[in-house]
């Protein structure tokens, strides 16, 4: 009885064929999510601090409340900031930009930048939550409360429970946020543009 | 140096009969693509929320990586289910920056496009593998035999 070896080989043909297939069936996908520029549950982190800006920022429900970023469980100062947390319900943004600083490996310094929403169509967002170290803007709230409440020491959730701010509106104009992380539900991203600026 | 060089065979052997190539970087592109969702967990589990997507997806082209070592007859399904699950992806965990998605393509070709082709045994050539079709039926004779 001859004796095989089971080995097995990659057939080209059919490698480039499902590459052709895949990459005609993601770029249809780019195409339906560029018509409507609709993301759903578009979440960014664990990446650094990042800069969101804008021209001009209006929502509704909004909530601030303070909240540690990282790990507390490690101990370690450097792996826990402080952060205000923005939680809105829905948002309108002009002027979008989303930008990071990154190195890349060769090439040298650039920034990366997703901007959208600046030819007249704004941004839209539902369920935004956005981790912040530094929020800048002129603000305007409509029916604001601010409410102090007990804690205990211990309470790991001391941060978010003891101080609250709430509107009902929030419309803040020439806002820059450094972010740690970013959440949105729902966002309609017209006019996107993404682009890499090298740094000089 | 001969216990490696051994080595180094077993390992050819081995690889060269499984989609390891596309298994490895189904894997790797499932690693990538549940980063986020990870950071992002304490969001992903409340109710009604779509990162849990992310997790889903990425859990699942990351068992099928691992899975796609071992079940090499089912390496077309595989391949199909990862190239799906990393385009599906975009929508629950920007496809980890794209770059999961774009591993998880190549990935999936290299599994879709794997073909089983029996070798013969050449002539004085030592068995390093435990894979040969005839050893493993006449192992399983001896011991009925016993």
């Amino acid at each position: 009885m001859s004796e095989t070896i089971l080995t097995g080989k990659t057939s080209k043909k059919w490698f480039f064929s499902a590459l052709l297939a895949s990459f005609i069936l993601l770029g249809g996908v780019f195409f339906t999510l560029g018509i409507n520029g609709v993301v759903y549950a578009a979440g960014v982190g664990g990446i650094g601090k990042f800069n969101v800006s804008f021209t001009e920022m209006t929502g509704t429900g909004f909530k601030l409340y303070g909240d540690l970023y990282g790990d507390p469980s490690k101990k370690k100062q450097e792996y826990v900031q402080p952060v205000f947390v923005n939680d809105i319900q829905n948002v309108k943004i002009k002027d979008l930009v989303i930008s990071k600083n990154v190195k890349i490996p060769i090439l040298g310094d650039y920034t990366v930048k997703i901007s959208a929403g600046n030819k007249g169509t704004p941004v839209e967002i539902n369920g935004l939550i956005q981790k912040a170290a530094l929020v800048q803007g002129d603000a305007v709230f409509t029916k604001m409360d601010i409410s102090e409440n007990y804690v205990e020491a211990d309470d790991p959730e001391a941060l978010k429970k003891g101080f609250t701010q709430g509107a009902s509106t929030v419309t803040i104009k020439n806002g820059n946020i450094e972010t740690h992380y970013l959440f949105q539900e729902m966002v309609t991203l017209p006019g996107l543009k993404v682009e890499f600026v090298k740094n000089q | 140096m001969d216990k490696f060089h051994n080595f180094g065979k077993k390992f050819k052997s081995w690889r060269m009969s499984r989609p390891f190539w596309g298994a490895t970087f189904s894997l790797l592109a499932g690693l990538i693509i549940l980063y986020m969702p990870i950071h992002l967990l304490e969001v992903a589990l409340r109710p009604g929320n779509l990162v849990v997507l992310g997790l889903l997806f990425g859990g699942l082209i990351t068992i099928i990586g691992m899975l796609s070592y071992f079940y090499t007859r089912l390496n077309i399904i595989f391949g199909i289910i990862t190239i799906f699950l990393s385009i599906a992806s975009i929508l629950g965990a920007l496809g980890g920056l794209f770059v999961g998605t774009l591993l998880g393509i190549i990935g999936g070709s290299l599994l879709l496009s794997w073909r089983v082709v029996d070798q013969p045994v050449k002539e004085g050539e030592e068995d390093h593998t435990s894979y040969m079709l005839s050893e493993v039926a006449a192992s399983s004779t001896e011991k009925a035999a016993e």
